[in-house]
This record gives C-alpha cells, sequence and structure tokens, in this order.
C-alpha cells in the first residue's frame, strides 16, 4: 500500500518553485512473465537528490534502466522535459537522452580508450568540439571530481573509487540536466564513499544539478538525499516517498525498520 | 521484434545514414580494425591457402594424369584458388579470427554495460561499432584472398613441377591463360559477400551476449558456428548460381 506523503517536502530554496523535471505515471514493469514493479508514481523535481531505496530484487535497479530510457516500460510511461522519454522514434529518444548524465554500478567506461578519451568522445561525437577543446573540457571535468592526473589513464589502471569518479566525470560530460548514479557506493572503502557523497553534494549545491540515485548505503542517503522513495520487495511499488529523516520518524513500519537498522550497519 | 532481426533493421539504418553523411564513427577507427584484422591475418592465410594449393595440384595432377593431361594441374589450381577456394579459405580462417574477436569484444562491452553507456548518451551502438567493423573487413578480406590465391597457386607449383613433370614456364602460361575476369569477378563479389557474413555474425552475436562471462562465451562460439555456417551456405549457394547462369 502506498503510503507516499500528499505533498512534496523537498524545497531546494525559498525562491524555487517545485519544478518536475521527471515525471513517472502509472509505471508497470514486467519481465518473463514475472511483476518487477507495480503503479509506480512520482516525480523528480529541478535542484533536487532523491534517493531510491529498497531492499535487494525490489527493483531499483530495473527502475533506473527505465529511467535511463534503456527499457520500455509494459505500462504507464515516463515524461522528461514534458516530453515521453519512450517513443518510437529513436532519433528523438537519442535527443532526449542526451541530457541524462549516467553512472552505472561498475562504472562502465568504455575500456579500449583513456579515461581523458571516456569524457571527450561524447564531446566529439555529440557536441562535435575539436579534439583541443574536448581534451580541456575532459580535464576540467576530471579536475570536478579530482582525478587531475587520470586524464592519459586507461580505466583498467584505476582502482574501483577513481573508477566511479572518472565515470561521474564521464557523467558530467555535457552537462546533464539530470543524473543517474547506480549504487554509487557499492564496493568503496568509507572514506572513498564519503568523498563521493560529498561530491554528490557539490554538485547539487553548486551546480544546481538534479540527482536520482539508487543506493543501500543509508549513510549516504542521511547525509545527501533530500527525498528518499522506498520500493516494497514484497508489493512491488513505492510505499514512501519523503524527507529520509521525516520517513526515520513517521515512515511506515517496514521503511522505519529498514532506515534504522541501514543505519546502524 | 526479436533482437537479432532488429540487429539488422538497425544495421540497415546506420548504414543509410553513414550514407547520408550522418555517421559515428571515424576513419582512424576503420583503419584501427583494418590493422587489426589485415596484416595480423596474413601468415595463417598464406599457410592455409598454401597448403590448400598443394593438396589440390597434387589430387589434379594425379586425376588429370590418368588421361595425360597434367599439365592442366596449373588451371585447376589457379581457377579453383581465385573463383572458390582462397575465398573460401580465408573466410574459414577469419570466422574464427575475426568474428570471434568481433563477438568477444563486443560481448565483453554488453556484459560491462558499455554498451548501455553509448546508448545513453544518444550514440547508435551499431554506427560507432559495427559499421567500422564492416567497412574495414570489406576492405581487407579481398586482399587477404587474393594474396591467399597467389600463395595457393605457388603451392601449386611444386607438385606440378616436382612430381607431374611440368616445367615453370609451362605451369605459369596455363596459369595466366587459365585466369580470366569472370573468376576474378565472382572471387571478388564472393569475398566481399563473406566478410559481410563475418562482421554480421560476430557484432550480431556480440552485441546480443548476455551479462555474464559465461554469456560472452557463448556469444564468441555462436559467432564462430555462425559464421562458418552461413560462409559455406554462400559458397554453395553462389556456386550453384553462377554455374546456373552460365558463369
Amino acid at each position: 500500500m502506498t503510503t507516499a506523503l500528499p505533498t512534496p517536502s523537498f524545497v531546494p530554496s525559498a525562491q524555487t518553485p517545485l519544478i518536475p523535471l521527471m515525471q513517472v505515471v502509472d509505471l508497470s514493469v514486467h519481465a518473463s512473465g514475472k511483476l518487477i514493479l507495480h503503479h509506480l508514481n512520482f516525480e523528480v523535481y529541478r535542484g533536487e537528490v532523491l534517493a531510491i531505496v529498497g531492499a535487494s530484487g525490489s527493483g531499483k535497479s530495473t527502475l533506473l534502466r527505465h529511467l535511463m530510457g534503456l527499457a520500455t516500460p509494459a505500462s504507464g510511461h515516463i515524461d522528461y522535459h514534458g516530453k515521453r522519454l519512450h517513443s518510437n522514434d529513436a532519433h528523438a529518444m537519442a535527443e532526449q537522452r542526451r541530457t541524462l548524465g549516467v553512472m552505472f554500478q561498475n562504472g562502465a567506461l568504455w575500456s579500449s580508450m583513456s579515461v581523458g578519451d571516456n569524457i571527450a568522445l561524447p564531446l566529439r561525437l555529440l557536441a562535435g568540439l575539436p579534439a583541443e577543446e574536448c581534451a580541456r573540457r575532459a580535464r576540467h571535468k576530471l579536475s570536478l571530481v579530482g582525478l587531475t592526473d587520470a586524464h592519459d589513464v586507461m580505466p583498467a589502471a584505476l582502482s574501483g573509487g577513481m573508477r566511479k569518479r572518472a565515470a561521474l566525470a564521464r557523467a558530467l560530460a555535457l552537462d546533464p540536466d539530470l543524473l543517474l548514479l547506480d549504487e554509487p557506493g557499492s564496493g568503496l572503502d568509507p572514506v572513498s564513499a564519503a568523498q563521493l557523497d560529498e561530491l554528490i553534494e557539490h554538485l547539487q549545491r553548486d551546480l544546481g544539478t538534479t540527482i536520482v540515485m539508487v543506493t543501500h548505503d543509508m549513510h549516504s542517503v542521511f547525509s545527501v538525499a533530500d527525498r528518499m522513495l522506498f520500493i516494497d520487495e514484497h508489493d512491488r511499488t513505492m510505499t514512501a516517498l519523503a524527507p529520509p529523516k521525516d520517513l526515520l520518524v513517521s515512515g511506515p513500519e517496514r521503511v522505519r525498520t529498514f532506515l534504522q537498522y541501514g543505519r546502524s550497519v | 521484434m526479436q533482437p537479432r532481426q532488429r540487429f539488422l533493421r538497425d544495421l540497415l539504418a546506420a548504414t543509410w545514414n553513414a550514407l547520408r553523411g550522418r555517421r559515428w564513427f571515424g576513419w582512424r577507427e576503420v583503419l584501427q580494425h583494418i590493422d587489426e584484422t589485415g596484416p595480423r591475418s596474413l601468415p595463417i592465410v598464406a599457410l592455409t591457402c598454401g597448403l590448400v594449393g598443394l593438396m589440390l595440384a597434387y589430387m589434379g595432377g594425379a586425376q588429370l594424369g590418368r588421361i595425360g593431361a597434367q599439365t592442366y594441374v596449373a588451371d585447376i589450381v589457379t581457377v579453383g584458388m581465385v573463383r572458390e577456394l582462397a575465398g573460401l579459405m580465408t573466410g574459414i580462417i577469419l570466422a574464427g579470427r575475426v568474428s570471434a574477436t568481433f563477438a568477444a569484444h563486443l560481448g565483453a562491452m554488453t556484459a560491462n554495460e558499455e554498451i548501455d553507456a553509448l546508448k545513453v548518451f544518444g550514440i547508435d551502438p551499431i554506427g560507432y561499432l559495427v559499421l567500422p567493423r564492416l567497412i574495414a573487413l570489406m576492405v581487407v578480406f579481398p586482399f587477404l584472398m587474393a594474396f591467399g590465391a597467389v600463395v595457393g597457386m605457388l603451392a601449386g607449383w611444386v607438385p606440378a613441377v616436382l612430381s607431374y613433370g611440368a616445367n615453370s614456364a609451362e605451369y605459369v602460361a596455363h596459369s595466366l591463360r587459365a585466369i580470366n575476369f569472370t573468376h576474378v569477378s565472382i572471387g571478388g563479389f564472393k569475398g566481399l559477400l563473406y566478410a559481410v557474413l563475418l562482421a554480421l555474425a560476430g557484432c550480431r552475436e556480440g552485441l546480443n551476449a548476455g551479462r555474464s562471462a559465461q554469456a560472452v562465451g557463448i556469444a564468441t562460439t555462436r559467432a564462430v558456428v555462425l559464421a562458418l555456417v552461413w560462409i559455406v551456405a554462400a559458397a554453395c549457394g553462389s556456386t550453384v548460381v553462377f554455374t546456373l547462369l552460365g558463369y
């Protein structure tokens, strides 16, 4: 049963109205005849950090793949910038996706090219920038994530944390309106995870980037997320959507238990 | 539509877009694939085509010897290599060498979500990854095949001269007389057809691989088997068609 708060609690600033950047409307997902997600409805507002939380196998990553436009919903739809994210027009879909930045769970850096080229490729192919400008911007993005010296390094030579940062730099290559992060802190040591959280905060606070992240890391949720969407693995739908601190106090019991246990780990 | 059928549709769309000037790949990528598929395949193509040329000459010489026509060994070796066997052997070698590489590389990219990363940027994986490989193979294959045919003809000289009593000048003269524009054209056409089939088998299976190491292995095996079956079927079909058409 959905107990989402009727009005969103997120208020980026007193002057900024709540503008939905992405709207998920009655989204249901099936795979091999099995229900994965059931009638999801929520909005992502400009400038917020929304954390998608739930038990393993609850469909969080599946939801994220739909938000990326990589999978087509069984029913319902996703609007992004007021237009349908999924359409039969491949060209229109590609145009829509270009304002999304995605960081995959394992980084998904293109292994046959250097870190700098990973960032320069979309700039060269999509923005049509000359090679020198692509390299300059790639170095700038790498400096944002604290990887100034990694421009010419191949992805295989990076540690897990550095790979995630490089993937984040690539996700920022085209200055996306919406950043989608899949388990940003997974596999990282506590210091690297905390640094990544600081980076996410910086992106939201200083660059105004809207961020949706799937995570199991409750420390990260409480430190960076404005709102938290909880997907219940039994009901296969959203059972709560509110600021994490509110949910910790007054959320459904299952959500409170999840948050309390997650915080204590 | 099934993913494998969608691959063909998307490939046609990417080709059409590239012809209209909307291409994702650079010529540097094509050159890189030419380098990887071409020069490095030369030794193995030379070895296999040489052995086939040798075998063809021995067998042809033995049969022609019954009617006292051993001097025609050169004709059999030349026409056989140029028209059929150089292309077929090159195709078989490249199925194991190139189709497998394409499938393993693209399969690993699929498993590591690198293909998804291209898609979310709006970069067409077919246009960026498949077309340069296809073009590279279409450029490289005719050269490899021609090289294989020459090596096969040279290898056929050994039994023709040493076992069947032909002299070198006779062998060369028969070879040059046997070769004509029709044989070269048919051989070239088949070479291009095999190149397309090899690239399609490797890229299609790689892009449709699952998300595990095992799936990459399965995709690679499928690519090699498919490439071999497609090439042999195409060789057989084209031989029948050209023969029926009187070529």
